[in-house]
Parts: structure tokens; C-alpha cells; sequence
């Protein structure tokens, strides 16, 4: 296959970016599209040139690590599928490929095709975690979970934070992220003691980031490689308004320390 | 204690004012439609249904309050959340290439404008008839300012071909706002998870379809002397 590849190239984080044009000979069909960019990399370092930095790390769709916008999509054309298990094979011999890092304030980049996301970490800190006592492990069916809920738990745990709803989304918005980890742990019996803080603190954060509001497109769902739904979003509003209006809860730690 | 100041910092919260504002301004149009359909029953039918609104004139300045503040709050949450989505991406993509967004949704930043200015005409013609009515109807005289002539005023109006198209218009581009709008303020209330999802989603294209369908159907059927 014969491609041409116009890639986004930023030296480091205040630099100014701009696309650069490759074209590039003898891809296999059969690669990856990291692979691809990994024989792009060694054609650059052969020319003496510093070769397009993009993060990846298990390359199985699991880490969350990779993931750039291809022609408009992130991750690629292909449904609920991350980067690094993208194949060329669903690209035509003589394409031009657009390669552009997640677009949003809250992620700058970093380098070319890296972007920094730990603002989706940052969030995380916020309320994405249960408090419980210590000690022995309980017995496992001690607390009694519904299938409904916990298959619902667990399709919104699927979610390995890569940033591809916020860069799908027209507004740059984390909702589908942020949604997903306060619907993951709010489902279950042991996320409800902090279920309507979590979302009050995770959401405040979320805006306190930079992300831009929700406005219903459903882009980050049609891109989640991960299959995450935006109905986590109506129950994490829910759980916001809750918060809000009927029951509030207390923020930071609590003066006697449990 | 409700915290409004921060209901209304957070976007998820300015969100559930736009959406709340939202099924308010719906839910008035939905009966404002519905009333307006005695124009086909005759001039007598609607008249006495324009009278009947201003009946009790306490009750008519309270909807208009709540109502006023409503479009007001919903305005608001819109400049708010585009500031928003404006700086949460200072760097627009090369490519864009929409997957699930629909073209009801990503026009609602236009939608919305040109229904507000749909709303002010329209008052202007019908509500508050003096201020410009020479301006915006020249040779066009509403009849008494207390509504007993709603099938006068009404079908006067809209016989004139621009009011009347104009109002085909205003009301198709509501339809485009609603369609997206009425099934997303469920969401941003919190109150459509999976099981609901399908029912809100017939639900509001319904009620869309009713509304605005409703709307161009009395306008057109004014405009062709269907009804004179």
C-alpha cells in the first residue's frame, strides 16, 4: 500500500504546530497503524530526522494509552476499536490520512501526536474511589449485587480513559468519561455512601479542567472505543442534581478524619 | 440549603436551567398550538378562545412572567455554555468528520436565534400590537388590544405572504431546535436512563412533530386562504 500521511508536528508544549506531508511506500495491510508509524519513524530516523512522537504502551486496546484523530475520527474509522488495533486493511491503496492529537484546552499537547491527559486523572482524584474500612476481606456474597446493576457497572467500567470522547466531542466536553466513572461506582452497593459527593466533587472538577458542557451530540459514544454509553450521563446528572437540590453532602474531609 | 450560584457555575447544572427552561417554553407551545387549532373551527371558536385567556388578566401576566423569565434563563445558559465550549477548544480539527452528532444538533446555536427573533416579531404582532405596527405591517390594523378579534388579527396577518412564509419558516427551524432539545433535556435532568430512553425519544419527536407540524399547517393553511 501506498499512503500519504499529513501529520501534526509540535516540537514541545509552547511551540507552534503544523502539519507536515509524508508519503510513505510499502505498508502491509496486515500492520497495525502504530506498526505503520512505527516503519514511518524508521524511514525518518534513516533521513537523519526526528521521528512523530505518539504514545502507546500495550498495544492490545486495553491501556488507554493510544489514540490520535484519523480524518476526523478518533481512533480511526472503525467502531469501538482504539488505535493500536486499527488495520491498515481498512484503509485504501493511494489514501491521505490527517493524523491530528486530541484537540481540547484541557489537553495540551505535549508532542506531535501526544497529548497530556492527566486532567482525566485529576478527576479521578476527585471521586473515583470507595472508602472503606480496613481489614480482613469480607465474604464476597456478603453484599448481595444485582445483575442488572452489575452488568451496568461493569459496561461503564470498560472505560480506559483514553480522551477519545473529549476529543470527539464538537464542545470538548469529559462528560462521557467523567459520567462513566460516577455511574461505575455509584451502580454498586459499596460506591453509594459517597455516591452524590462523587459526582458533585468529579463534575466540579471536570469544569474546574477545562472541558467544555455536554450538549447531547452523542459524538463520544459513537467514538468510545470502549462502547461507553451516554446513558451513564443522564444518571450522572442525576446523581449532580441530587446533590444539588435534595441532599447535600459535605465536601472535603470530614473534621474528625473518618 | 440550594446553592444556586453554584448550580448555575457548574455546566452540568447551568445545563439542567437550560433543559428545565427548556420543558417549560415546551410545554407552553404544546397548548399555545393546541389553542391555536380553533382557528379552523371558525372565527366565533377562536375569538371566544382569545377571550378566554385574557379572562382572568392576573393569570395572563403571571404566564407571561414565567414565561419571560424562563426564555430569559434558557438565553443565558446558551451564552454561558457556548463561552464555554468556545474555550475548551481554542484549536478547531483540520478534518471533522460527524459520526452521531445530527444536523438538528449542531445547528442549535442558529436555531435558537432565529426562534428568538421569531418571538419577539411575533409578539410585536399579536401580543403588544401598537409598538412598530406600522413598521413591521404597514396598512394592517390589529383590532382591539384585548384579543376579542385573535381570528382577525391572526388571519390578516399571515395572508400577508411575507408574515406568512416568515412564520413557516420560524416555526420549521423550531421544529430542527426541538428535535434535538426535547429529547436532550431529559438527559441533562437526569431523568432517562436506558429503560426510559426509548419512550423519551418517541415521546419528544412526537410532541415535535405535533408542535411544529401544527404550527406550518394553521400558518399554511392561512396563507392559502384554506382558512379566510
Amino acid at each position: 500500500m501506498k499512503l500519504t500521511l499529513q501529520i501534526w508536528r509540535q516540537a514541545d508544549k509552547n511551540a507552534k504546530g503544523a502539519f507536515e506531508t509524508y508519503p510513505l511506500d510499502g505498508v502491509s495491510e496486515h500492520m497495525s497503524f502504530l506498526e505503520m508509524l512505527d516503519v514511518l519513524n524508521e524511514q525518518l530516523i534513516g533521513q537523519g530526522k526526528e521521528p512523530v512522537a505518539f504514545e502507546h504502551d500495550c498495544r492490545e486496546g486495553i491501556c488507554g494509552c493510544c489514540g490520535f484523530v484519523i480524518n476526523g475520527s478518533p481512533h480511526g474509522p472503525m467502531p469501538k476499536t482504539t488505535v493500536c488495533q486499527l488495520h491498515m486493511r481498512v484503509f485504501k491503496d493511494g489514501d491521505t490520512l490527517t493524523l491530528e492529537p486530541w484537540r481540547a484546552s484541557a489537553f495540551p499537547v505535549l508532542k506531535d501526536l501526544v497529548v497530556d491527559r492527566s486532567a482525566l486523572d485529576r478527576i479521578i482524584q476527585k471521586g473515583g474511589y470507595i472508602s472503606v474500612n480496613t481489614g480482613n476481606p469480607q465474604d464476597a456474597n456478603a453484599v448481595l449485587v444485582s445483575k442488572d446493576c452489575s452488568d451496568k457497572s461493569m459496561d461503564a467500567a470498560a472505560c480506559i480513559g483514553c480522551g477519545a470522547c473529549v476529543a470527539a466531542c464538537p464542545n470538548a466536553s469529559a462528560m462521557l468519561f467523567t459520567s462513566a466513572k460516577i455511574a461505575h461506582l455509584g451502580l454498586l452497593p459499596q460506591g453509594q455512601p459517597e455516591r452524590h459527593k462523587r459526582a458533585q466533587d468529579m463534575f466540579e472538577q471536570h469544569d474546574a479542567e477545562g472541558f467544555g458542557p455536554c450538549s447531547q451530540h452523542g459524538e463520544c459514544e459513537a467514538a468510545c472505543p470502549k462502547g461507553i454509553k451516554m446513558t451513564n450521563i443522564a444518571m450522572a446528572n442525576g446523581d449532580y442534581l441530587f446533590s444539588q437540590l435534595i441532599w447535600s453532602p459535605r465536601t472535603g474531609p470530614s473534621a474528625d478524619g473518618g | 440549603m440550594i446553592d444556586v450560584g453554584r448550580i448555575w457555575r457548574s455546566s452540568a447544572g447551568t445545563k439542567a436551567v437550560m433543559a428545565a427552561t427548556g420543558m417549560i417554553l415546551f410545554g407552553f407551545t404544546i397548548v399555545h398550538m393546541l389553542g391555536n387549532l380553533n382557528v379552523f373551527f371558525g372565527e366565533k371558536s377562536m375569538n371566544d378562545y382569545g377571550a378566554m385567556l385574557h379572562a382572568v388578566p392576573e393569570l395572563a401576566y403571571f404566564a407571561r412572567v414565567v414565561l419571560g423569565g424562563a426564555l430569559v434563563l434558557h438565553i443565558a445558559a446558551m451564552v454561558k455554555l457556548l463561552r464555554q465550549s468556545q474555550a475548551a477548544r481554542p484549536q478547531a480539527y483540520k478534518v471533522v468528520t460527524p459520526k452521531a452528532s445530527t444536523i438538528y444538533s449542531r445547528t442549535m446555536r442558529f436555531t435558537g436565534p432565529v426562534v428568538l427573533v421569531f418571538i419577539v416579531l411575533h409578539l410585536l404582532n399579536l401580543t403588544f400590537h401598537g409598538v412598530g405596527s406600522d413598521f413591521l405591517h404597514p396598512g394592517f390594523k390589529m383590532q382591539n388590544e384585548h384579543a376579542p378579534e385573535a381570528y382577525h388579527n391572526l388571519t390578516t396577518l399571515l395572508q400577508m405572504p411575507m408574515w406568512g412564509v416568515f412564520y413557516i419558516i420560524a416555526n420549521a427551524c423550531f421544529g430542527f431546535h426541538l428535535w434535538h432539545g426535547a429529547v436532550a433535556m431529559f438527559r441533562s435532568l437526569g431523568l432517562s436512563g436506558e429503560r426510559q430512553l426509548g419512550t423519551v425519544k418517541m415521546m419528544a419527536s412526537g410532541l415535535t412533530a405535533l408542535v411544529a407540524g401544527g404550527n406550518i399547517v394553521i400558518a399554511t393553511s392561512i396563507l392559502l386562504h384554506v382558512v379566510k
